[in-house]
């Protein structure tokens, strides 16, 4: 179904920021500074052509097949039959990220916030706000995006220059003296957070001002996340040296040791708050591709009626799939590169090689939207 | 009616998410200002905290009208376990309220604990939620439990005092989170200063100043403390213990500013006084001539004369000055000399050269770190200082 | 299960003036969804062991991680 609406620029950009950087600056930073250590940053920056790859393809594809989402465009170009494996890819990721991301926060949050409370008090709050928001239509996503994402990067960059003084450049030093391989590691990482752009493919169609500028707006987005993700990196690895790639949640720590003036400090609780605003809008940005995929790929006009119950299974999952918060780091450290990059370079990559062919297919000529 | 429920359901989600549903108040809280840790017998642990006491913290600026001055403003207790949490646990039995951490300004160390390793507390201050990765540690030479008892008289509660005393920069500082990078790097030592409890001596107050206060009775606990020197820690181990003067000798190895008092013997029978006022450094490691990699350290100090002691220097003169500074130069290269030769002696790298060689010249680190602590004595330093004194202050001359 | 039975009855009132405007598909798919979700949520209160989905990911990705991603130690600190 289409909203009668359309995204502008500035909340595409900060819909991606949210989608990409809202974990990959809360968690990239310790996995770079132990693969890469004192190149961290350069691992944050190497990879962007992945995330750029998926808006390069929608691009095509919207020219192609003009407003309508991967999935449309994969019911259009293969065929009902061939959009179900392609439907399937989609959900398999958007279900397998979005517990991920709720169980980061909620990591988070028993980390830094809410030690004693109850883990599935804190998941299923986290979900209650990306459930209300996704069941108001992606609009409503959108300008909670608008919102939130510039308070919690303003308040990560408003620490971090309160911060400046306890910042070891030297620790920035040598530069690659491991070679290339570890920095490769790292980019192999950060790579599969930036390919989440592939989520895009579903939003990007409700452009408001033109295919241009919505590219633009993503493409802003994601040059955002990657260069906070960098300057993050850096930031980490400078205060804490050694320790970066050791602590968990490093900004966090980073925190810990800022303190303005003699009294005033604990920042980190601040932070907590900006960061988990910010998380409500990437949960919600992937539990609505979820609720999306899933309708689409069924049949259904409205994809409300899954959002209550696919909400419950998406905690359930966050609760139930990894038993504690080091198995879920360990997931994310070596499962997640790979599944997710397969996922979110090949599904679309599929669909456009599919786009392609039948372009070429003589008798088949041009095809339309349904 | 709809928009109310709303409304009211957002209410109850922000006061269960904003964390009142087991809510500490702030008096269920014991506050802790310092804590020391002791080796006890047979591996275990003891932790002595210093909490503080709200009713009987003062305003300084007055308006208090209840709390008599004579109540101290901390209290002190102890607990032993065979484990750091072990004594904690310990101590959240004797205590009726939450400890909370978070308040922590000095965590000291006695020598045993030093000696044995302090590994399980840096352990505990990092993995801890509460505790502030800034704030410092320091070493005692003998328990770190007496000093959290003595009780100086310019200042309450003691653990303020050794804060600001910290603070000042008169001495070396080491945060935890520093402590910690040094146990994360083996080849590296870390200084971490020196806390010496001053004994009281029977008439006329010990440490210098306060006039003739009374200091509230028990003549019988220490008076007060001083920062000492520092302790020299390499993979979380006291290794030796540096004097003052060699700490400001390995500060000027360092790279670290440190304000101080110099006296030169100038000529001509002359004393002066000089105070570092601000310097410079550059630290790296370079390739010599033959091609030996040497560590090279540039200090480029700033310094004031604030004191004529004796004899009439004609400070008028340019040139004068100018033969000061070189008097400087002198001094500081041989404090920075007693500490190098001291680090070379243990084997102990808290000057940070091994960083430094992996910062500046990685090929030949790669070589050489297996063995640091072996190649570091014979690695050669160049250090270069500058000085210069820029002002003599409000007088040219008295006499 | 009287829990159950109670969350059924809620979600019940809760969807009902959706689950008008809603058509067959619609309703069907709601009804599937809250059935997983009590199907699972029974499944984990009971221990019962069902595949996750990181043990399918490991088990297809172990060997490419083993060989790509091993941490090499930093001696530049």
């Amino acid at each position: 179904m289409r909203e009668d609406w359309g995204l502008t620029p500035y909340q595409t950009a900060m819909l991606t920021l949210a989608l990409v950087g809202g974990t990959s600056v809360i968690v990239l930073p310790s996995i770079l500074a132990a693969y890469a250590g004192q190149t961290a940053w350069l691992s944050a920056l190497l990879p962007l052509p992945a995330g750029l790859l998926p808006l390069l393809i929608w691009r095509d594809l919207d020219r192609r097949l003009p407003g309508l989402t991967l999935l449309e465009q994969a019911r259009a170009v293969l065929g009902p039959a061939g959009s179900i494996p392609v439907g399937a890819g989609l959900i398999a990721l958007f279900a397998s990220v979005c517990p991920a991301i709720l169980r980061q926060f909620a990591d988070l949050i028993s980390a830094e916030a809410l030690p004693r409370t109850p883990e599935i008090v804190v998941l299923g709050l986290m979900m209650v706000v990306p459930l209300y928001g996704v069941r108001q239509g992606p609009e409503v996503v959108a300008r909670l995006a608008e919102i939130l994402v510039p308070l919690a990067v303003g308040a990560l960059v408003i620490l971090g220059s309160a911060g400046l003084k306890d910042v070891v450049f030297n620790h920035l030093r040598p530069f690659m003296a491991q070679g290339p391989g570890p920095v490769l590691q790292g980019s192999l990482e950060a790579a599969a957070w930036y390919a989440e752009t592939a989520l895009l493919t579903l939003l990007l169609p409700f452009h408001g001002y033109g295919r241009r500028l919505a590219i633009t707006g993503a493409v802003a987005g994601l040059l955002i996340a990657a260069g906070l993700t960098a300057v993050t990196t850096a930031w980490t690895v400078a205060v804490l040296g050694p320790l970066a790639g050791r602590v968990t949640f490093p900004i966090f720590q980073v925190t810990r040791v800022t303190s303005v003036a003699k009294f005033l400090t604990h920042l980190d609780s601040m932070l907590v708050v900006a960061w988990v605003a910010a998380g409500f809008v990437k949960t919600a940005v992937w539990f609505y591709a979820l609720c999306t995929a899933v309708a689409a790929t069924v049949g259904l006009r409205d994809y409300r009626p899954l959002t209550v119950p696919l909400a419950g299974l998406v905690v359930v999952g966050a609760m139930t799939w990894w038993a504690s918060s080091a198995q879920l780091t360990g997931w994310v450290f070596h499962d997640w590169v790979f599944w997710g990059l397969s996922l979110e370079l090949g599904i679309p990559a599929a669909v456009w090689i599919g786009a392609l062919v039948r372009a070429k297919a003589p008798r088949a000529g041009r095809v339309t939207a349904p | 009616m709809k928009t109310g429920f709303r409304l009211v359901a957002a209410l109850c989600a922000g006061l269960i998410l904003a964390g009142c549903w087991d809510g500490i108040v702030l008096t269920g809280l014991e506050l802790v200002t310092a804590a020391a840790f002791d080796a006890a017998p047979a591996g275990a642990m003891r932790v002595t905290l210093s909490i503080v006491l709200p009713a009987s913290l003062q305003s300084p600026t007055g308006g208090g009208t209840g709390a008599s001055t004579n109540s101290p403003a901390t209290a002190t207790v102890s607990a032993e376990g065979g484990t750091l949490e072990e004594a904690v646990s310990a101590l959240a039995l004797q205590l009726p309220g939450h400890i909370f951490w978070g308040h922590t300004r000095v965590i000291l160390i006695g020598a045993g604990l030093a000696t044995r390793g302090i590994a399980p507390v840096v352990d505990f201050l990092m993995r801890s939620r509460a505790t502030r990765l800034s704030t410092d540690m320091v070493v005692t030479r003998g328990l770190a439990a007496s000093v959290l008892t003595a009780s100086p008289a310019y200042r309450t509660p003691g653990s303020d005092a050794l804060f600001d005393a910290l603070r000042r920069r008169f001495v070396a500082r080491a945060p935890v989170y520093e402590v910690a990078q040094s146990l994360v790097t083996p080849t590296s030592g870390i200084l971490i200063p020196e806390v010496e409890v001053s004994q009281p001596s029977p008439p006329a107050g010990g440490p210098s100043g306060g006039g003739g206060s009374g200091t509230t009775g028990s003549s019988t606990t220490p008076t007060g403390f001083a920062v000492a020197g520092a302790g020299a820690f390499q993979g979380g181990r006291l290794r030796d213990w540096l004097t003052q003067s060699q700490v400001r000798g390995a500060l000027w190895l360092l790279g670290r500013t440190l304000e101080s008092v110099v006296r030169l013997d100038a000529p001509n029978g002359v004393v002066v006084s000089v105070k570092l006022t601000g310097a410079r450094f550059n630290r790296d490691a370079i390739r010599l001539p033959g091609g030996e990699a040497a560590i090279q350290v540039q200090v480029d100090a700033q310094d004031a004369l604030t004191q004529v002691d004796a004899g009439s220097p004609p400070l008028g003169s340019a040139k004068y000055l100018l033969l000061l500074s070189h008097l400087l130069d002198t001094r500081i290269r041989q404090q920075a000399d007693a500490a190098l030769s001291l680090a070379r002696t243990d084997g102990v790298d808290f000057l940070g050269f091994g960083r430094l060689m992996a910062e500046y010249q990685p090929v030949f680190w790669q070589r050489v770190h297996t063995d640091w602590p072996a190649t570091f004595p014979e690695v050669p330093v160049v250090l270069q200082v500058r000085s210069h004194v820029r002002t003599t202050g409000n007088l040219v001359n008295l006499p | 299960m009287m829990g159950v039975g109670a969350a059924l009855a809620c979600l019940w009132l809760f969807e009902r003036g959706n689950l008008r405007r809603w058509g067959a598909a619609e309703r069907v798919a709601f009804w599937a969804g809250w059935l997983l979700l009590f199907a699972w949520g029974l499944a984990v209160q009971g221990h019962v062991p069902l595949p996750t989905l990181p043990q399918f990911t490991r088990w297809l990705f172990r060997p490419l991680w083993e060989r790509l991603l091993t941490v090499q130690p930093n001696i530049y600190w």
